[in-house]
């Protein structure tokens, strides 16, 4: 998941105070309500007697216990016999990927990356589910938790040395796999595709307002926010028709030239649509030319400044082309020179005046691109992300370990919730909930996000919500068909109308687990961004910070609250 | 059962496991010389041919990957299905690769897997790239896909089958057919194939068409030999894909301008094959058994031995001759496997090309004439007791070469020399001819209008 807009940590932060108050007084409120049925009128000063001590608990931490138990939680699972196992599988499933396949030559690095990002992702969820979710069970089923209760410790302590202990377990495991899977892929990926494994560092478009960082203009020259409709399932990209005035626009600001060297490198990924054949046995491909603008000056600045324009390049990424493996020919990166000549307006053969990229064109680090299709009948199709400024590379590691520390977070999310879930539940119970937190914030978080976006930013969902979508599921009607105009309908509204909301809520404390998937980045060659409102460095720490401690409270107070005794 | 000890308990149930084992054991033990009616399984899918190796090569990741997913199997194939779906939409080439990969791990004998997956790759993959180079790359995943197809299910006539028609007509007669057969035999990835072929699909750099024939041929075999039916087509036309693909590369070379003795020859072997081979096979029709090339003792011999009387024999003969078109292709190479033809071909190419390219107007005047002479000769060596001519009755592609040959020199006689057109002149008899009235005037037309665009 890439946004390419940052992520908004104010917001973020107001969010989680929020929650996390509305959670606290639910939560006091729940038990006030039991101990009142259990105490009577002796429940306030009960209930003060535990908000104080847990006060206490949770403020007066000791580093030397909570070592101690993180040592003894290592010692633990490292006396569990199930991790060797998977320990082993791990190995053996990378090596017979390793030996048991043909090796190809023309497979591209993508592939080869996304399989090691995911399969450890894979394997490591599991670890750390089964880890978290059954250790305070076991202990407390075979009272060795005892021992540990009657010693000078705070069960706060407890659970902090609890996650910190299967912290540190599978980061071992982690620190392991990432390495055998750098040396998988430098072995794997067939030399040919090696170039592939980079890590480029883009500056996409961007805006105040979104709107202005990437807009068409139409034939007829009024802005658009989409462009053609070609008909492809995948509306990602909007076409501009070749030989017209339709053209692609994207603005930058905040450019920095130091940052960005001699030449100003772009890179596109542009997609070709024919309305013709064209020349198709000379191998002609659709061209396109970039025009640098500056509106306030009336400078239109082409690129290439003479001839036939760029071809486009498709699916660079996608296929290995042999001679142009790894060049910037290959990547679609088109360099240009800071001297330029300007267009001369009416007049596309003749040369302008000249001048200089990043100090006549450029304004205050505001740069306007635009893209014109040159084929008559033919189409061009841009999103916003097709096109960037490339800063200089980073190595490939430096993406790879960043998804790795991507994966690390998650782990240890799953860990925490694990862990608090185990404090109040029995094995089983804990992990499937551990799994569905995980399950509803990974897979179907995006079809969460999808309903309620639908619901509350536009204000309709195709087909109704729950009720609504079973019925015209039983019923076989299709979801666009109005529903009849009675009492059952306004139920199924009204109830409807109910499970939204609590959708709406529920969003705020389910952990979304997309932040922390940053494969995507790495095996299409892109450095990891810090900051990203999709997946990226910044919102994956935040959401672990901000699941800490409202874990560590509830597995606390759980774990001093109930009984210890097994059942 | 209460009374019973725990001991007890245990005693029972492995007494139980064991007496369900038994036929277990013994129907699953593997097949040897000596096992007699042990391992009756293991002997049926000897028999039957459906175990792993006889199906086709044994792919240890396969296996173990059945294995480990245990009963899970059709859930991850619907999932990775899904999957390669969704990467198809959002253009994941690549990945959908990968995926397509994983998905035959689980699904090695479902021949649809292979070719739905290679039929993605080879065709849609491949129109959705702007460069030929890239869309030539796709039609070769494809190939190369169903290719490990037919090596996982070397029993399945219709994998086979369909590697001939990528070969012949993906390759063959895609739009980017001239420059898709240009890389089938110089590969554009000249890193890797330095200016040779890409061997993994072309190991002898022979034509398209030749190796599609080879593929089609294995087909046949399948079905003729093999357990497995295939339900593409009639089996008469899926049997003379082979035979038309040796007339298809003879075509091909000539649309190329390639006249010489190759060409003649590549016709002659196609006639052959095609009055030797095919018009020899027999197939079963409503009337009993037919043979293409058969004499009239034979077709009699047939008619007796299956029991349908002589005529309807020939009612069903004519019939299947005509859904195959057999006698225009008989004919078809029989002409243009002669040196007559070949010549006139040659030269109406080469008068074309004086005309339009060199505009040597005495050069491409005598050639075409020779041309128009040479079709003359042909024409009536295949006259028919009425006389009219059975080529030009036939073969439409035919009249029309032969009708702009003669407009062309008429055009140069006329109109460059300006003389009288002879009364006579070869192949005039289709020039007069009222049927090619409405074509004659339409080439006309055309030849008007492009006249006029040369000369501005």
């Amino acid at each position: 998941m890439f946004e390419a807009n940052p992520y908004n940590l104010g917001w973020a932060i107001l969010q989680w105070v929020a929650a996390l108050a509305v959670s606290g007084i639910l939560a006091l409120l729940v038990g006030f309500v039991i101990s009142y049925l259990a105490l009577g009128k002796k429940a306030p000063a009960a209930i003060k007697d535990t908000l104080k001590r847990g006060f206490d608990d949770l403020t007066k931490l000791s580093g030397r216990r909570i070592g101690a138990l993180a040592y003894l939680a290592l010692k633990e699972s490292l006396a569990r016999r199930a991790l060797y196992v998977l320990g082993t599988f791990i190995v053996l499933f990378m090596a017979a990927n390793l030996f048991l396949r043909t090796p190809e030559q023309d497979v591209p690095a993508k592939p080869y990356v996304s399989f090691v990002l995911t399969v450890v992702q894979w394997l490591l969820i599991p670890v750390a589910l089964l880890l978290s979710c059954w250790g305070l069970p076991a202990d407390i089923k075979d009272r060795s938790l005892h021992t540990v209760v009657t010693k000078p410790v705070r069960r706060s302590e407890i659970v902090i040395g609890r996650m910190l202990g299967y912290g540190l377990m599978t980061t071992m495991v982690l620190v392991v796999v990432a390495l055998f899977g750098w040396v998988w892929i430098k072995r794997v990926v067939p030399a040919r595709s090696q170039a592939q494994l980079i890590s480029r560092v883009p500056v996409f478009s961007s805006a105040d307002d979104v709107k202005d960082a990437f807009f068409f203009i139409d034939r007829a020259g009024n802005r658009q926010q989409f462009a053609v409709n070609v008909g492809d399932i995948w509306d990602h990209r909007s076409f501009i028709e070749g030989q017209t005035n339709s053209r692609a626009v994207w603005q930058f600001e905040n450019l920095n030239p130091s940052r960005i060297g001699d030449d100003l490198r772009i890179e596109y990924r542009f997609e070709a649509f024919r309305s013709h054949k064209g020349n198709v046995d000379e191998g002609e491909g659709v061209r396109f030319r970039l025009f640098f603008v500056n509106e306030a000056k009336k400078l239109r600045v082409p690129f290439p400044q003479t001839g036939a324009g760029v071809e486009i390049r498709e699916f660079t990424q996608e296929t290995v082309r042999g001679a142009t493996a790894g060049t910037e020919e290959e990547q679609a990166v088109l360099r240009i020179p800071r001297e330029l000549r300007a267009e001369v307006a009416g007049d596309p053969s003749a040369t302008g005046e000249k001048v200089d990229l990043f100090t006549d064109v450029m304004d205050n680090g505001k740069l306007q691109v635009e893209v014109v299709c040159l084929d008559a009948g033919q189409y061009v199709g841009a999103a916003r992300t097709d096109l960037f400024i490339r800063l200089p590379d980073r190595p490939f590691a430096a993406s790879y370990f960043k998804a790795m520390f991507g994966i690390w977070l998650m782990v240890l999310l799953v860990i925490m919730i694990g862990t608090t879930a185990s404090t109040f539940l029995k094995g089983p119970v804990a992990t499937l909930l551990t799994f569905g937190l995980v399950i509803l914030g990974s897979p179907l978080r995006s079809y969460m996000e999808e309903q309620y976006t639908d619901r509350y930013q536009k204000g309709e969902v195709l087909g109704g919500g729950m009720l609504e979508s079973a019925y015209r599921l039983v019923t076989q009607m299709n979801q666009q068909s109005p529903l009849p105009e009675n009492f059952g309908t306004k139920t199924i509204q009204v109830l409807d109308e109910g499970v939204f909301s609590g959708l709406a809520i529920v969003r705020n404390v389910i952990p979304d687990f997309r932040h922390f998937n940053m494969t995507e980045y790495v095996a299409n060659g892109f450095d990891v961004p810090f900051n990203d409102a999709g997946a990226a460095v910044l919102p994956s720490i935040m959401t672990v910070l901000g699941f800490f401690i409202p874990c560590v409270i509830l597995g606390y107070f759980s774990l001093q609250l109930r009984e210890l005794e097994s059942k | 059962m209460s009374r019973l000890t725990s001991r007890q308990r245990q005693l029972v149930y492995l007494t139980g496991i064991l007496v369900l084992m038994a036929p277990i054991i013994v129907l699953g033990m593997p097949t040897t010389q000596q096992s007699g009616n042990l391992g009756i399984i293991a002997q049926k899918r000897l028999e039957y041919e459906l175990g792993e190796p006889s199906l086709g090569n044994v792919d240890p990741a396969s296996a173990t990957m059945n294995l480990v997913l245990l009963g899970l199997r059709g859930v991850a194939a619907n999932i990775l299905w899904m999957e390669a779906d969704h990467l198809k939409d959002t253009k994941n080439w690549s990945q959908l690769k990968s995926t397509v990969e994983s998905i035959i791990l689980l699904q090695p004998h479902f021949q649809s897997v292979w070719k739905f997956q290679a039929w993605n790759l080879g065709y849609n993959v491949s129109a959705e790239c702007d460069a030929v180079p890239d869309r030539y790359y796709w039609v070769k995943e494809g190939v190369k896909f169903l290719t490990r197809g037919t090596e996982r299910n070397t029993k399945v006539p219709e994998l086979f089958h369909d590697l001939g028609d990528y070969y012949g007509k993906k390759i063959g007669r895609a739009d980017e057919h001239v420059l898709f057969r240009q890389y089938f035999i110089v590969d554009p990835d000249e890193a890797r194939w330095k200016g040779g072929p890409d061997e993994e699909i072309n190991p002898n750099g022979i034509d398209n068409y030749l190796v599609a024939k080879d593929w089609y041929l294995s087909a046949n075999d399948k079905v003729t030999g093999g357990l497995i039916e295939q339900h593409k087509m009639a089996w008469p036309i899926f049997a003379n894909y082979p035979f038309r693909s040796q007339m298809d590369y003879a075509t091909i070379r000539q649309e190329e301008g390639k006249f010489g003795d190759v060409t003649s020859e590549a016709w002659r072997t196609g006639y052959r094959e095609w009055t030797e081979e095919y018009g020899r096979m027999d197939f079963a029709t409503p009337g009993g058994v037919v043979r293409f090339e058969a004499t009239e003792d034979e077709i009699a011999r047939l008619s007796e031995q299956d029991g349908f009387p002589f005529e309807e024999k020939l009612h069903w003969l004519d019939r299947y001759q005509n859904m195959v078109n057999y006698r225009y292709w008989r004919l078809r190479c029989n002409v243009e496997g002669n040196a007559d033809m070949a010549g006139a071909r040659g030269d109406l190419a080469n008068g074309r090309r004086l005309y339009r390219e060199v505009q040597d107007m005495e050069g491409a005047r005598a050639a075409l004439y020779s041309s128009l002479e040479k079709f003359q000769r042909v024409v009536d060596t295949y006259r028919l007791p009425d006389g009219t001519s059975q080529l030009l009755n036939d073969e439409t592609d035919l009249t029309e070469s032969i009708l702009k040959g003669i407009l062309i020199w008429r055009s140069i006689v006329k109109d460059v020399f300006g003389e009288e057109i002879p009364a006579e002149y070869p192949m005039d008899e289709l020039w007069n001819e009222p049927r090619y009235e409405a074509l004659r005037v339409e080439l006309e037309q055309q030849f008007n209008a492009w006249q006029g665009t040369m000369a501005r």
